[in-house]
């Protein structure tokens, strides 16, 4: 009997030191915080290629502050921030371009976009678009 | 004169002898105090004393103090196993203490790790990838640390459990020997058990 409490103490030991959690201290972290919204995933991502530039383009998101490119040389390779596009707030348009003059030729490159909102909260990163320079 | 001097100290010498009557023991002591009927019965009794306090005298030097077996079991896991001649268990103690002690704090030092990147993130998925990666590390090490707390006190109950055990034996083991002795000197002689 004793040593059945004994280990019944050890497994409440074990269980009480196990249930522990982190807190989330980030201050970006949505989760508990309902003051940071998440921007949404960039969408409509499009890519094309003439005079040996790249010209990207993808649907423009309400609150977002701006927008941050990603250029790998392999769909899953290491994706490299390239460009960072601001937005004033003051844009019409319903699509967002830029254009990626550090190319070679006849090289296939693969572009990811993401928002970024005014509190500095990145979103999730887009799938991936690859395009073959040309000139 | 000399000689009348050396004369009168031997007649007074010999006055003494001429008093002196047969000492009776009897008179002063009872000596069915005791149980004792006779001289043959009062040497068994010595002799059973004397062995109860050998084997007393023996086991409190042999003994192992709970409290002080305790107190090292607490500081080193497995140490109190040492003295109470289970080695085995002891190391198992131990060497299980050691591993799980590591185990943790490797797992609380990686948790540490990807918690600094998780509140270093500014990207919804690192953010959520880091804290998720930080949280099952840290509960890992967390669990590992309790079966390490739980180890202990299993430890320790084992350590109390087995002292006694320790100073039971201690004690037959003692009677035991001083049954098993072949020769046994004795006031009432020398015993030789074949």
């Amino acid at each position: 009997m004793k040593s059945v409490r004994i280990y019944l103490f050890m497994i409440i030991i074990v269980f009480l030191f196990g249930s522990c959690s982190l807190d989330r201290k980030n201050p970006l972290d949505p989760h508990g915080n309902d003051n940071i919204e998440v921007p949404l995933m960039v969408v409509g991502l499009e890519l094309s290629s003439t005079g040996g530039v790249v010209n990207i383009r993808w649907q423009r998101s309400e609150k977002v502050n701006k927008y941050r490119l990603y250029r790998s040389q392999s769909y899953d390779g290491a994706y490299e921030l390239i460009q960072t596009i601001a937005m004033t707030g003051l844009e019409t348009e319903n699509t967002v371009t830029a254009v990626d003059d550090n190319v070679a030729l006849q090289q296939y490159y693969y572009y990811k976009v993401s928002a970024v909102n005014v509190q500095g909260l990145e979103g999730p990163i887009s799938s991936y678009k690859y395009v073959l320079v040309r000139m | 004169m000399k000689k009348i001097l050396l004369l009168l100290i031997i007649s007074f010498s010999l006055l003494g002898l001429y008093a002196r009557t047969e000492f009776d023991i009897s008179v002063f002591a009872d000596t069915l105090k005791y149980n004792w009927n006779n001289a043959e019965e009062r040497y068994q009794y010595r002799e059973n004393l004397a062995f109860k306090k050998g084997l007393i005298d023996s086991y409190e030097a042999e003994r192992l103090s709970t409290t002080l077996n305790l107190g090292k079991s607490a500081i080193l896991p497995g140490w109190g196993h040492f003295d109470t001649n289970n080695v085995l268990r002891g190391q198992i103690l131990l060497s299980t203490e050691i591993i799980l002690a590591g185990t943790s704090f490797f797992l609380y030092d990686k948790s540490v790790e990807k918690y600094d990147k998780y509140k270093a993130s500014k990207q919804i998925d690192e953010i959520n990838q880091y804290y998720s990666d930080a949280n099952r590390l840290y509960k890992q090490s967390q669990l590992t640390m309790g079966l390490f707390a739980a180890i202990w006190v299993f430890n320790i109950y084992d350590t109390y459990v087995s002292t006694n055990q320790y100073n039971e034996w201690l004690w037959i083991r003692n009677m035991q020997k001083e049954l098993d002795r072949r020769i046994n000197i004795s006031p009432n002689g020398i015993n030789i058990r074949f």
